[in-house]
């Protein structure tokens, strides 16, 4: 296809407002949670890249708060389940109740659990059973529920937005690994900042929040959606996301000695693909019309890292899936420009 | 810089990038086919100068480089990094964050002026030094290659014996010019040299040497046959020289017999000499004939005296060609230097007046050869013969008995061993000594004379002994 021929870029001005209300969305959250906007800017990109957020904190570093004040921002509907050990998969994606009908019958009728909804938040997933954890499988990847053999489509958009306390802790279950590969995003919340504690601590009661100025409607977040499809991702770059990705595998030629080493199982291709999405949304966080390498990067680590499993030894060598993210970005050249061989590039000084 | 051009710019920077990684491949694979043809070259040029080729096709081995360098420098220039990639590591370095990439898939739009300032490109370098190393090697190789020797590998294995058949070549060629040897005879021991430079081998030099002794004892068996031919013509042109100015200058003074028979002998020197060699043919014929009628002038004796002089030069110089080139041995040469000068040609008359028979004139002619005291000076070179009967055989000597050994004086002797055996008289002169050299030898009553100063020695060896 020539050049010519191509759907072409978003010009700066279609693209502008979209970029507009993804700024304006992203300050309002930094305004409405005090400090941690590299974080931020995570979910919103992790949200526009229409995927499902798992983050990972001690108890009350503000998990909850950060997924109650996106859920302000947007209008959308907003559902929250507080897992427990004792939860089961009817909790959360409804049940069949036996009814009587107006006509005197008995029948079963569908009662919708809480996972019919835009917004899901799934606070402390992990320490619900496995089986409750698998129960949002299928609504997280198809988006639908099944249940008695009828399939019933979840509301458009669908994120789950969930939150889980470091596995050490007493009472949690480890997320299976096909439930953690359906989080586009595993996002690391660290404690507040001192700074910004005082700040919460000096204007605001009882760390409540202040009210949102701005929502986002539907409408424009389907505008923000449709944008989204129109950032370009090059082919250079779709080809550093799939290096990225095969080198994740201790088998890969391109994997770094960390990786062979130290992982047992890389990235699957949601993995690719989600980064790629990622990386896109990034792009259109920055108001471009393409993805780069740049992009790629920013996400990588929330993308990969909970996506590595690593040999049970590397957890007493140290090894973080962190660090093995880390290590995948500086061995593998963005541009795969395979040099001629005893021949280099030197920048100029 | 116009933003609207920077676009191009980067267009140019990606086409100006790939050019040069481009040509920079071709330039390692221009160093990897140097290696290559170095080494491949540099063993064939051995390979060929030790096979004694030394005209190597250096025109064919440029060519051969020229097209492996062009050959690998082409796919090394095909191979370089694609556009595309190309394009990827500019929109890195200048952080176009993906703008220059998807200019290549799809229109700006209004972006191109939004693309950041072009940066410099990046330095492309080569930066194979094993390469470089491995180039240098083999240019060095092929270098010291184009100096080995040219040397037939067979060459450690031949025995040189060049000088040997140059030697033996020039003898040859001295023998074909002194007219010693038969051109059959010639072309055999050309043959024979010819056969010895083809089939020497180090492998078994003995043989090689034993042919090559061979041929010079061939060489060498002809010259001794021309020298012993060439002294005899010369003893026969000296005598007839010798016999012919004794004739002229004392002629007159012999009686008619004597002279008769110098004549004769004088036709037989010439015919002699005239039947020896051609350097004798100078000889008048018609001399001899004379010579045996008894009527040769005083003048013709003269003439016939300086042409044997002349011929017998010349058959000598031809002996010393033959003797500078070592071919005739030390007693030959000897003989060939006594006949080189003028016989004495003295005292016929007187001698043949002792000696009138033939024999006379052959005792005179042997008497002046060149080198000779002649006649007139006694014979000292004479034969000696033992046919005769000399005067002391006759005579009886006067026996006389030869004083017998003083005894010795005992006074200064000491006894230092007693013999049992019978005391005897000692026979025909001194007594063996013993091993012991100064002690007497068992049964022999001669005691040694000890030194004062080796007794106490002598002493000592017998205790010990004792």
């Amino acid at each position: 296809m020539k050049n010519e021929d191509r759907p072409a870029l978003p010009t700066p001005e279609e693209l502008a407002p979209a970029a507009e209300t993804a700024r304006r969305l992203l300050a309002e959250l930094d305004r409405l949670l005090l400090g941690r906007p590299e974080l931020h800017r995570l979910v919103l990109a992790g949200l526009l890249a229409k995927g499902h957020l798992l983050l990972e904190g001690l108890p009350g570093v503000g998990k909850t708060a950060l997924i109650v004040a996106l859920s302000k921002l947007l209008d959308l509907e907003f559902k929250r389940v507080q897992f427990t050990p004792d939860l089961m998969p009817g909790d959360i994606l409804g049940t069949h109740l036996l009814r009587e009908s107006a006509a005197g019958h008995r029948e079963m009728a569908f009662q919708p659990g809480p996972v019919f909804t835009n917004l899901l938040l799934a606070d402390e997933i992990n320490r619900a059973s496995p089986k409750t954890q698998s129960a949002l499988l299928e609504a997280m990847q198809e988006g639908a529920v099944t249940q008695l053999g009828t399939t019933r489509k979840l509301p458009r958009p669908f994120f789950v937005l969930a939150s889980q306390n470091p596995i050490e802790l007493e009472g949690t279950y480890p997320l299976p690994e096909a439930q953690l590969d359906r989080f586009l995003f595993k996002l690391e919340v660290a404690p507040a900042a001192t700074k910004d504690l005082e700040e919460l601590v000096a204007t605001r009661r009882r760390g409540e929040p202040p009210s949102p100025t701005f929502t986002l409607t539907r409408d424009s977040l389907d505008a923000l959606f449709a944008a989204m499809d129109r950032i370009a991702l090059p082919r250079p770059v779709a080809r550093y996301i799939a290096r990225l990705v095969s080198a994740s595998h201790a088998t890969s030629p391109e994997a770094p000695a960390v990786v062979k080493s130290a992982v047992a199982y890389g990235a699957s291709p949601r993995a690719a693909i989600g980064l790629a999405e990622a990386a896109r949304a990034n792009a259109l966080l920055a108001g471009r019309p393409a993805a780069g390498f740049a992009d790629v990067r920013a996400v990588a680590r929330a993308v990969l890292a909970h996506r590595v499993l690593l040999q049970p030894t590397a957890r007493f060598d140290g090894i973080t899936t962190a660090r093995v993210v880390t290590e995948l970005l500086s061995a593998i050249d963005e541009a795969g420009a395979v040099l001629p061989a005893g021949v280099a590039l030197e920048s100029p000084s | 810089m116009n933003v609207s051009s920077r676009l191009s710019v980067y267009e140019s920077q990606i086409d100006a990038l790939r050019l040069r990684l481009g040509l920079a491949g071709a330039a390692r694979a221009g160093l990897v086919a140097a290696w290559i043809w170095g080494f491949t070259w540099g063993t064939l040029l051995l390979v060929l100068r030790l096979g004694g080729l030394g005209s190597a096709p250096w025109l064919l081995a440029a060519t051969a480089l020229g097209a492996l360098a062009g050959v690998l420098g082409w796919r090394a220039y095909r191979s370089r990094p694609e556009a595309l990639r190309v394009r990827a590591l500019v929109d890195a370095h200048s952080a176009c964050d993906g703008l220059l990439m998807a200019a290549a898939e799809a229109p700006l739009g209004g972006w191109d002026t939004r693309l950041p300032e072009p940066r410099p490109l990046p330095r492309v370098r080569l930066k194979d030094g094993r390469s470089g190393a491995l180039a240098a090697l083999a240019l060095a190789y092929v270098l010291a290659a184009t100096l080995v020797p040219v040397k037939p590998l067979g060459a450690a294995g031949r025995l040189d014996i060049a000088s040997d058949v140059a030697r033996l070549a020039g003898d040859l060629e001295a023998l074909k010019e002194e007219g010693v040897l038969e051109p059959e005879r010639e072309e055999s021991l050309k043959d024979a040299v010819e056969a010895l430079v083809r089939e020497s081998s180090g492998s078994d030099p003995a043989r090689t040497w034993e042919a090559l002794d061979h041929v010079e004892a061939g060489v060498k068996a002809a010259a001794d046959q021309a020298a012993e031919k060439g002294l005899a013509t010369a003893t026969s042109l000296a005598d007839t020289e010798a016999l012919a100015s004794a004739l002229a200058r004392e002629g007159e003074q012999l009686e008619k017999d004597a002279r008769s028979a110098a004549m004769q002998g004088l036709a037989e020197k010439v015919d002699e000499a005239r039947s020896a060699a051609k350097a004798a043919a100078a000889l008048p014929a018609d001399v001899a004939r004379a010579a045996r009628e008894g009527s040769l002038s005083k003048e013709q004796l003269e003439s016939l005296a300086a042409a044997a002089s002349g011929a017998k030069k010349a058959t000598l110089d031809s002996l010393k060609k033959l003797a500078s080139r070592n071919l005739l041995d030390a007693k030959a040469v000897r003989r060939a230097s006594q006949l080189d000068g003028a016989p004495q040609g003295q005292g016929l008359a007187s001698f043949l007046d002792k000696n009138r028979n033939k024999e006379g004139v052959e005792g005179f002619c042997e008497a002046n050869r060149p080198g000779k005291g002649g006649t007139n000076r006694g014979r000292g070179d004479a034969a000696l013969a033992f046919d005769g009967e000399t005067k002391e055989q006759k005579e009886r000597f006067q026996e006389k008995a030869l004083p017998g050994a003083e005894a010795r004086s005992l006074h200064d002797s000491a006894v230092v061993a007693l013999s049992t055996a019978e005391p005897e008289a000692a026979k025909g002169g001194a007594p063996a000594a013993s091993t012991l050299g100064n002690t007497p030898a068992a049964g022999t009553n001669v005691a040694p004379r000890v030194l004062p100063r080796h007794r106490e020695t002598v002493s000592r060896y017998f205790e010990r002994t004792q």
